[in-house]
């Protein structure tokens, strides 16, 4: 007999899959993909910043800091790298690190003793987001990580298909989107909200390394097995499924890091791909 | 013996130099997240040495996040070329595996008694404090080491990151010298993963050189400069962090060297617009 926290463990970890999955196609296509890197660090900062003033971590305002400090580094990044001397990369990488640098100082300064534990959050502490549960008029409704990361899901959900047509114009031919009037811009940064407010999500639950996993992997994946935007969405979230599965597995048997093992399957079943698809799918142009 | 300050000032310094060094090659071959990359995929060369020899030797621990370093170096590469993946993608894919690899070694160590007190867990944020006498010996040779590679292939690294196709063109062994590069990357990276961490390495390699970028188009010049930031922001950075409890050197180094860099980007700025 299975416990019903580990079938709510694997709920929380393919709906959190499904929910990095969907935006991380779209990271990928623009060749974006790091900013996922950026945000799952940079956010820490705005957490941090907002517990201080707050003085709580479960506060709905700490999620407004974040996403705020998330934009914040997509903001500098495009600041730096259209004045500075330097490319795209080298403005991501000189920005996340300010922001966490801040983020664990002010940690070892004032929080000391708090529940913000650095390790945590970068390894993620998937084992014990089924034992947050939240309760509605005194009945038990299940984790509260469960509720809020399917919330999540389904915005993602909603927005993909509601602006299909508009992402996958602007994703693949931002010129010809901007003459037909899509403002791409607009879509940038829609997409940086929804990377942001899923980052952060999932970051209480599954910790940064497995976030940038999942937003990455399971897209790069599919990008090789299909050349049509609609088949490499599912494929991509039935390759992160299939992923938790194998990672929970693993984790059973090794008695290890759920996160650390289903990151682990992520990039295996990459390196599958890759070796039955060297070269990707045949473009006809 | 010399006093714990001086050790932390010393092994600091040497970080100092040689990622103010090898950052203006990688800010210039475009290649400075793969520093990033680089720090992360060596934590389960780290953590699986520790669980292989089961004691700490800072040599070994070395060799195997050397080993798994390059390995990721080497699979970022051999992604980008063998798939039509963008190399952010490519970065990102290899960052995560390696790490999340890492972690499934240290969550194993860390249910041990003897590896729980072994603190390879500090190596994520590092910890200067905590340097020997030895380790700061292998610390001065691995540096020297990469100086004297950059010396030494100074002309190549030179004509390879300005003009790859000249390079090409004049018979320049490149795939060589890249795959040199790649080596000084993640030695330099190694350099700093006891004092800095692995988490934070990746700005050591970027904020000075970037800094210094603003001010100079000449190599030379932008070496220099960048390893006089590199130097004035790891020195404030420990007297910091060792003057006042609380204070980790890595994040404070971080956020010094970032300043400087900030304050040479609007500074130049207004100076060329006035």
């Amino acid at each position: 007999m299975i416990p019903t926290a580990y079938i709510h463990l694997l709920l929380i970890s393919i709906i959190t899959a499904i929910a990095c999955v969907l935006p991380g196609n779209f990271l990928v296509l623009r060749g974006t993909a790091l900013i996922s890197d950026a945000l799952s660090h940079a956010i820490l900062f705005g957490i941090v910043i907002t517990f201080l003033i707050v003085g709580d971590s479960n506060s709905p305002l700490v999620f407004i800091g974040a996403i705020s400090s998330g934009m914040l580094t997509v903001c500098l990044t495009e600041k730096l790298s259209s004045s500075g001397k330097m490319n795209q990369d080298a403005a991501i990488g000189l920005t996340f690190p300010f922001l966490f640098s801040i983020a664990v100082l002010l940690i070892n300064l004032f929080a000391n003793n708090v529940h913000l534990d650095t390790d945590a959050i970068l390894l993620g502490e998937l084992a014990f987001a089924p034992f947050q549960t939240c309760y509605w008029y005194g009945y038990d409704c299940g984790p509260q990580a469960l509720w809020s990361m399917s919330i999540i899901a389904c915005i993602n959900i909603a927005c993909i298909t509601y602006f299909y047509k508009e992402l996958q114009l602007t994703t693949f031919d931002p010129i010809y989107a901007k003459t037909m009037g899509y403002h791409p811009r607009i879509f940038d940064y829609m997409l940086m909200v929804v990377t942001s407010i899923t980052i952060i999500q999932a970051f209480h639950t599954t910790g940064t390394i497995l976030v940038i996993s999942f937003i990455i992997t399971p897209a790069a994946s599919a990008f090789l097995l299909t050349k049509k935007l609609d088949e490499m969405l599912i494929i991509s979230s039935l390759l992160a499924i299939i992923a938790v599965l194998a990672g929970f597995l693993v984790a059973h048997t090794v008695d290890t890091s759920i996160a650390g093992s289903i990151s682990l399957m992520n990039g295996l079943i990459f390196c599958l791909v890759m070796m039955i698809k060297k070269n990707g799918p045949t473009y006809n142009k | 013996m010399i006093s714990i300050f001086y050790k932390i000032l010393i092994g600091t310094t040497l970080v100092g130099i040689t990622t103010g060094i090898v950052g203006c090659f990688t800010l210039l071959n475009k290649q400075s997240l793969l520093g990033d990359t680089i720090a992360h995929a060596t934590l389960p060369g780290l953590a699986g040495m520790f669980l292989i020899i089961w004691q700490k030797s800072y040599c070994l621990l070395l060799c195997g996040a050397g080993i798994s370093g390059l390995a990721g170096a080497y699979a970022v590469d051999y992604i980008t070329t063998a798939t039509k993946l963008k190399k952010d993608a490519a970065l990102g894919i290899v960052l995560s595996t390696f790490f999340g690899m890492g972690i499934i070694f240290l969550t194993i160590i860390q249910k041990c008694e003897i590896g729980n007190q072994a603190g390879i867990d500090k190596f994520l944020f590092g910890q200067a404090a905590m340097l020997l006498h030895e380790d700061l010996i292998i610390i001065a040779v691995l540096s020297s080491l990469i100086i004297a590679t950059v010396v030494c292939y100074y002309k190549e690294l030179k004509i390879i990151i300005f003009d790859m196709q000249f390079a090409q063109t004049i018979g320049l062994p490149v795939q060589r010298i890249e795959n040199i590069l790649l080596i000084i990357i993640v030695t330099t990276v190694l350099v700093g993963l006891q004092t800095v961490g692995l988490i934070l390495m990746s700005s050591f390699l970027i904020a000075p050189a970037a800094a210094a970028r603003q001010w100079t188009n000449r190599l030379e010049i932008t070496i220099a400069l960048s390893i006089i930031f590199s130097l004035f922001a790891t020195t404030t950075g420990t007297i910091l962090s060792y003057s006042y409890p609380h204070v980790p050197t890595g994040p404070v180094i971080v956020i010094i060297a970032t300043s400087i860099t900030f304050v040479s980007i609007i500074a130049k700025s207004y100076l060329s617009r006035s």
